[in-house]
């Protein structure tokens, strides 16, 4: 079970929630502070969620505006070339 | 579950179920140990409670993975938007100097049309047109006798003024009007003076006209300091009869300015009496 957590393995609950059943089973005085430690996990991930950056859109949106982002800067980029290049005086041939 | 949710709050959502999850299990899981001990009890429940806690946590795992993935991408999207504010001010920048640009330009061009229109103002019309030699001769007659400029070695302390002085005035025909003889005689001139005028006291002001008539236009009679390549003098003399006799010639003169009549060593003017 545990090697389907895949690549977030720190922040799996399934060995904590394994460890209590067998407590229990066993009837360890552990258990309570299993418990314990359980909720500590929880809040805790709850606050590294808080914190993570740019997890405040859904994926699709944020590869929108990274693309926009993308346009822009190109766009941009290539008006400044355009400009900076343009030969402002064009002398007439007479 | 909505596509439009965010990250973060379906991260929060799958944590709630999972903390809830474990928790029904583990109180279940005492219940029936309870259960167990007075010989009852339902595992079937507790399977189903568990499958459910693990799909919901490869669901967190999911998640949490597609989070920093996220993170990344915000990481590079910071800088895109630093790209893009620094094209902005660069833009802004280059508009800022267009606009300089071109105000100069205008200017500029304002300034060439009203210089055009003034050339071609000067060329049409043969009647107005003014030659520039014959400009270049009318500034160098007025600009004769240094009345515009004072000499080159004038300093201050210098007696040299560019108008008559009081003793120049006192020497000439108006300040001699009173011992010019009354007999309305004019002598001629002496030969070998060319030019010269004699004047009497009855003509001594239509003289003076004469004079200025004699002399041309291009000379003044009272012009009292000699120019570099067209001087007259006007001095005064009076004869042995008291006539007062202007003589009027051209000297081939310096740059520098004589003073007329108060320099004797220079003219042939001698006072009577």
């Amino acid at each position: 079970m545990a090697a389907q957590a895949g690549t977030g393995n720190d922040m799996s609950f399934l060995p904590l929630v394994h460890e209590i059943i067998r407590g229990m089973d066993m009837e360890s005085p552990d258990v309570n502070q299993k418990i314990t430690e359980l909720k500590t996990k929880f809040q805790k991930c709850r606050t590294m969620v808080e914190e993570m950056p740019g997890i405040d859109c859904s994926e699709e949106e944020q590869k929108q505006q990274i693309e926009q982002l993308r346009q822009q800067v190109t766009t941009k980029t290539d008006l400044l070339k355009k400009y900076k290049n343009l030969c402002a005086f064009e002398l007439p041939r007479s | 579950m909505a596509g439009a949710m965010s990250t973060k709050s379906r991260i929060v959502e799958t944590l709630d179920d999972l903390e809830l999850i474990s928790r029904e299990l583990i109180e279940l899981l005492a219940a029936s140990k309870q259960q167990r001990g007075s010989g009852g009890g339902d595992s079937g429940e507790e399977q189903q409670m568990l499958e459910l806690l693990i799909e919901k946590d490869e669901a967190l795992q999911e998640l949490l993975k597609t989070a920093r993935e996220q993170g990344e991408r915000h990481k590079e999207m910071m800088e895109l938007q630093t790209q893009a504010e620094k094209r902005d001010q660069d833009i802004r920048q280059l508009q800022k100097q267009l606009k300089e640009a071109e105000h100069i330009l205008a200017q500029a061009l304002y300034q060439a049309k009203e210089k055009l229109k003034s050339v071609n103002k000067a060329n049409e019309g043969g009647a107005g047109a003014i030659s520039s030699e014959e400009l270049i001769r009318y500034a160098r007659h007025i600009s004769a006798s240094h009345s515009v400029a004072a000499p080159v070695n004038w300093a201050p302390g210098d007696p040299r003024r560019p108008y008559p002085q009081d003793i120049e005035m006192r020497c000439g025909i108006l300040g001699r009007l009173s011992k010019l003889p009354m007999n309305g005689h004019t002598p001629l001139p002496e030969a070998g003076t060319p030019g010269m005028v004699m004047l009497t006291s009855q003509h001594s002001t239509a003289g003076a006209n004469t004079v200025q008539d004699g002399m041309g236009a291009s000379q003044s009679s009272l012009s009292w300091q000699p120019s570099a390549d067209l001087s007259s003098g006007v001095s005064t003399s009076a004869n042995h009869t008291g006539e007062i006799s202007v003589e009027i010639g051209k000297k081939e003169n310096d740059d520098d300015v004589e003073v007329m009549s108060t320099d004797s060593s220079s003219s042939s003017s001698s006072d009577s009496n």
